[in-house]
C-alpha cells in the first residue's frame, strides 16, 4: 500500500520564475490521471475535464445516450467517484436516515460489485433537502474514504475491505449539524483532512489515511459552513489544505495542520474555494482572488458581480464561471471583471457545481433539467438542453466521454451511444 | 495493494482441499480457523474512541476478509455486546466475508430469524439478505412490527404503510383503519405515527398524536433571564439553582405571575406562567407568554407520576439551545441556535421512580432577527430505552 499517490497528472503551473510558489492544487487525483475523478469537482478541484466530449443531448427518461442507469442503496445527494473500473457513491435510508452505504458499481455495466452498510454513531438529521449521505466520498485511487454527515468516516479498499472506519462523533459528542454536515473530505500525501464545522464542537482534522488515526486537529469557529477543504502543494513541495470558514481563509500543513497561511475574511458557508494557481478564488459576498506566493497572500481582485450561488466556481483556462440559479456569469480570472452572463432557460434550483468540458460547460437544475453552454470568448450561446427527469443535488463526474450522474437515487453513466 | 488476502483465500481452499483426505487432520484445521477468527473478531471488538486499536484491527479484518462466506454469521455474531463502533466494523466485515463465494443465504436467514440474537446483528443479516434478493424483504418483514430492532421494525411499519395506503385506494375503508391501528400501535418512529395519524383523520378518525408520543404539555414556564450575547448558556439562575438544591421548585413559584428570582442585575423578577400546547406534535410555544422576548431565557418544569421506576430517555426537539435534567440530574445540553429541529431531536438517557418524578428544561433564545429565527418553543417526551412511549399516569400540577 502506497502512503503517497501517484502524480501522474501532477500539473505545475508556472506564473512567473519568481512569484510562482503555489503548483497544482487538487492531488486527489495522482493516482490514475485523467481516467478517474476522485472527489468533490474531480482533479484540482476546478470542475473542468478539459479534454471530455460527453453528449449534450441525452434524456434519461427516454434512455437516449444512457449507457445505463443503477439505483442505489438510498438517498445521496454526493457525488460520484469514478475510480479504475468502478463508479462509488454513498448513500442513506432508514430510520432518521441512519442506515449509511458505500457501494461500488461496474463503470462499464453499472451492475453493482458490492455494497457496504453501516450505522450513524453520531447525529443522522439533516433538514430534507440534504441527507446523511451529502459529501462527496474521496479517493487516492486506491482506498475510499466515505464520510457521513452523522460524522463517520470509513475508509475501504477497492474491493470493499474495511481498513478502518471512525466515529468522529463518538470522539467529539457535541459535533453535529441538523441542517446536515455536507463539507466533503479532502486527501493529500496520506491525509486525508475533515472540516467539521458546526456550532458544537468545531474541529477540523488530519487523519492518517492508512491508520485512521488523528495527526492534528484544530478548532475552528463554531458556525455552521459547508464548505469543503482543498487540497494543495505549495511551491516549496509541502502538502497543505485550504480551508475557508466564517473568519478566514487558511493554508495548513497537511503533516501538521499547522497555520502556514491566514487571510482575515467573512468567507462564505456554502460554496468552496477553487483554486487557479497562483489564485485561489474564494466565494464570499464580494468574491475574493487571492495570490499567494513565497511572500504570503495578497488580494489579486474583488468582485462583488461574480459571486456564486450555493454552487462553486468553475474554473478553466483564463476564465471563471460561477452559478447563480438560472444564470452562468462567466469572468476573467485575471482581473475578476464580468466578459458574460448567460441566463439558462429551465434552471431555477442549483446545488450541484457546474462542470467545464471540451462539449460545453454544463448546468445542473436540482430538478433534472440540464442546459450546456458554450463559451464563445465575449458571449456565450446555449448549445444543449438535456434532462435527466429527475432529482439531482450532487455534482456530478466526468471521465473520458462519459458523464456519470448521481441522482438521488440512482447512478447513470451518460455516453454518446454507438 | 496486491490481493493478497484473497490470496489467503486461494491457499487456504488448497490447503482444505489436501486436508480433505484426513478427517482428522481436517477438524484440527477448522478449529484452528475457528480459532484464529475468535481471536481476530476480539481484535476488532476493541477498536475505541480516537482509533484505539485500529492498527491490530485493521489487520484482523484484511485476515477475516478472507474467510469463506459462511464464516459472515460467525463476524455478525461478534457483535453481541459490542460498542456501536466495533459494530460498525464488524458488519462492514461481514458483508465483505459473505461476498467471497456462494451468498451464505440459509444462514442470515437462521440467524435473522432468532430474535435471541443481537438486534443490530440481526438487522444488518436484513440489509444483506435483501441487498441479495430484494423479494425477500416482504417475507422477513411480515410479523416484525414488534421486532426488537428498531430498524427492522421501522422497515416492517413502512410495509404496514404502504398495505394500508392500498386498501385506501382500494376504497376499504374499514380495513385501511385497522391496519393504521396497527402502526399506531406498534410503531416507534414519530414521522410513521404523524403519517398514520393524518390518513386516518382523511377516513374520519380522530387521533391524539401528542398524547399517542407521551408529549407531556403542560409545563409553568418560568422567565425572561438574561441571555445577551448568547453568553448565559451556563449560567446558573435561580429556577436552576434551587431545583439542583432541593431536586423540586417551590409551590409558591409555581402560581401565575408568580415573581421568581431575579432576570439580571437590573431588571424586575422573573415571573412564571402556565403554559399548555395545544399543538398537534406537542410543541410548547414560550413566546406568546414573554413577548417574543430576544437573548432571554426561560425555565419549564413540570412533575410527573409514574407508575414503575424504569431506565428512560429524554427526548426533546428544540431549535434553541437548551439543557435537560430529570429528577436532578442533567440529561441534555445543546448549545445550538436555529440550525433545524425536529421531534426527538436530542436524547438522553435517565431513570425515573416510581411516584413523582421532576424535569427542569432551560431553553435558550439569541438575539437573531431573521424571520426563520423567531421560534422559541420546545416538544418534550419521555421513552423507554426502545422508544415507547411513557405515558404519565398524571401530571402533577403543583400551584394550581
Amino acid at each position: 500500500m502506497h502512503l503517497i499517490p501517484n502524480r501522474t497528472s501532477f500539473v505545475f503551473v508556472a506564473r512567473s520564475a519568481v512569484s510562482v510558489w503555489v503548483c497544482l492544487l487538487g492531488l486527489t487525483g495522482m493516482a490514475a490521471g485523467e481516467s478517474n475523478w476522485l472527489a468533490f469537482r474531480g482533479d484540482g478541484g476546478r470542475g473542468e475535464a478539459s479534454e471530455s466530449t460527453p453528449p449534450i443531448d441525452f434524456d434519461v427518461p427516454s434512455g437516449k445516450n444512457v449507457a445505463w442507469k443503477t439505483p442505489t442503496t438510498g438517498r445521496g445527494i454526493g457525488g460520484p467517484v469514478v475510480v479504475n473500473d468502478l463508479v462509488i457513491v454513498t448513500g442513506c435510508d432508514g430510520e432518521d436516515q441512519r442506515d449509511i452505504h458505500i457501494e461500488a458499481f461496474d463503470r462499464e455495466t453499472g451492475t453493482r460489485r458490492w455494497l457496504r452498510s453501516l450505522r450513524s454513531t453520531g447525529r443522522p438529521f439533516t433538514h430534507p433537502t440534504s441527507a446523511n449521505a451529502s459529501p462527496t466520498p474521496v479517493s487516492d485511487g486506491e482506498r475510499v474514504f466515505a464520510l457521513f454527515s452523522s460524522c463517520d468516516l470509513i475508509c475501504l479498499d477497492l474491493q470493499g475491505r474495511l481498513l478502518w472506519a471512525r466515529g468522529l462523533a463518538i470522539d467529539h459528542p457535541k459535533t453535529g449539524n441538523d441542517i446536515s454536515m455536507s463539507s466533503s473530505p479532502a486527501i493529500i500525501d496520506g491525509v486525508v483532512c475533515v472540516q467539521l464545522a458546526n456550532q458544537g464542537d468545531s474541529f477540523a482534522s488530519g487523519i492518517d489515511a492508512t491508520t485512521g488515526k488523528t495527526l492534528w486537529s484544530i478548532d475552528i469557529p463554531r458556525d455552521s459552513n459547508w464548505a469543503s477543504p482543498q487540497p494543495m502543494v505549495l511551491g516549496d513541495g509541502t502538502p497543505a489544505f485550504a480551508m475557508q470558514d466564517s473568519a478566514a481563509l487558511s493554508i495548513l500543513k497537511a503533516s501538521t495542520g499547522e497555520v502556514l497561511h491566514r487571510f482575515d475574511m467573512n468567507c462564505d458557508s456554502t460554496s468552496s474555494a477553487t483554486f487557479a494557481p497562483p489564485l485561489v478564488i474564494i466565494p464570499a459576498a464580494e468574491t475574493t482572488a487571492l495570490r499567494i506566493d513565497s511572500t504570503g497572500v495578497e488580494v489579486a481582485w474583488r468582485n462583488n458581480r461574480l459571486r456564486p450561488q450555493s454552487c462553486s466556481p468553475v474554473v478553466h483556462g483564463e476564465r471563471v464561471y460561477m452559478g447563480k440559479g438560472s444564470v452562468l456569469v462567466s469572468g476573467n480570472l485575471g482581473d475578476g471583471e464580468v466578459v458574460w452572463q448567460q441566463r439558462l432557460p429551465g434552471i431555477s434550483k442549483v446545488w450541484a457545481s457546474p462542470l467545464y468540458t471540451a462539449s460545453g460547460i454544463f448546468v445542473f437544475d436540482s430538478g433534472g433539467q440540464v442546459v450546456v453552454v458554450r463559451d464563445n470568448g465575449d458571449n456565450a450561446e446555449v448549445i444543449g438542453e438535456p434532462k435527466i427527469g429527475e432529482s439531482i443535488l450532487a455534482t456530478p463526474a466526468v471521465v473520458g466521454d462519459s458523464l456519470y450522474l448521481r441522482t438521488d437515487y440512482a447512478v447513470i453513466r451518460i455516453a454518446q451511444a454507438n | 495493494m496486491g490481493d493478497w488476502p484473497r490470496n489467503a483465500l486461494f491457499c487456504r481452499l488448497v490447503l482444505a482441499a489436501v486436508l480433505i483426505s484426513s478427517p482428522h487432520a481436517h477438524l484440527a484445521a477448522q478449529d484452528r480457523t475457528s480459532a484464529n477468527n475468535a481471536s481476530d473478531l476480539a481484535l476488532i471488538r476493541q477498536v475505541d474512541k480516537d482509533a484505539a486499536g485500529f492498527e491490530s484491527a485493521t489487520a484482523a479484518s484484511l485476515r477475516l476478509s478472507g474467510q469463506p462466506s459462511a464464516a459472515a454469521v460467525d463476524v455478525l455474531s461478534a457483535m453481541k455486546g459490542a460498542s456501536a463502533l466495533a459494530k460498525n466494523w464488524l458488519r462492514t466485515i461481514a458483508a465483505d466475508v459473505a461476498d467471497n463465494d456462494s451468498f451464505p443465504r440459509e444462514q442470515l436467514l437462521q440467524f435473522f430469524a432468532d430474535r435471541e440474537q443481537d438486534s443490530d446483528a440481526r438487522h444488518a443479516a436484513f440489509q444483506m439478505l435483501i441487498a441479495s434478493d430484494a423479494s425477500l424483504k416482504g417475507t422477513l418483514l411480515e410479523g416484525a412490527v414488534d421486532d426488537p430492532s428498531l430498524p427492522v421494525r421501522h422497515a416492517a411499519i413502512e410495509l404496514v404503510l404502504s398495505k394500508a395506503a392500498k386498501l385506501v385506494e382500494q376504497n376499504d375503508a374499514p380495513r385501511a383503519i385497522e391496519v393504521f391501528r396497527v402502526v399506531i400501535a406498534q410503531g416507534r418512529n414519530p414521522e410513521q405515527l404523524q403519517s398514520a395519524v393524518s390518513s386516518l383523520e382523511k377516513l374520519g378518525q380522530k387521533v391524539d398524536l401528542a398524547e399517542e408520543l407521551g408529549m407531556v404539555r403542560r409545563w409553568w414556564v418560568i422567565g425572561t433571564f438574561e441571555n445577551t450575547g448568547s453568553a448565559s448558556f451556563d449560567t446558573v439562575y435561580e429556577p436552576e439553582s434551587t431545583y439542583l438544591a432541593n431536586g423540586k421548585l417551590p409551590s409558591h413559584w409555581l402560581q401565575m405571575d408568580a415573581e421568581v428570582g431575579k432576570a439580571n442585575s437590573v431588571s424586575k423578577s422573573a415571573i412564571s406562567k402556565l403554559v399548555t400546547s395545544e399543538d398537534a406534535m406537542g410543541m410548547v410555544n414560550i413566546n406568546p407568554a414573554f413577548g417574543n422576548a430576544k437573548d432571554a431565557i426561560a425555565y419549564g418544569y413540570v412533575e410527573l407520576e409514574i407508575p414503575e421506576g424504569v431506565e428512560a430517555v429524554a427526548r426533546l426537539g428544540c431549535i434553541t439551545a437548551n439543557k435537560v435534567w430529570v429528577n436532578g440530574k442533567l440529561a441534555l445540553a445543546n448549545e445550538v441556535y436555529h440550525s433545524g429541529t425536529r421531534i426527538d431531536q436530542y436524547l438522553g438517557d435517565c431513570v425515573l421512580m416510581p411516584g413523582k418524578n421532576t424535569v427542569l428544561v432551560k431553553i435558550c433564545q439569541n438575539a437573531q432577527t431573521e424571520p426563520w429565527a423567531q421560534d422559541w418553543q420546545f416538544q418534550f417526551r419521555l421513552t423507554d430505552r426502545l422508544g415507547t412511549a411513557i405515558k404519565p399516569a398524571s401530571i402533577l400540577q403543583p400551584g394550581l
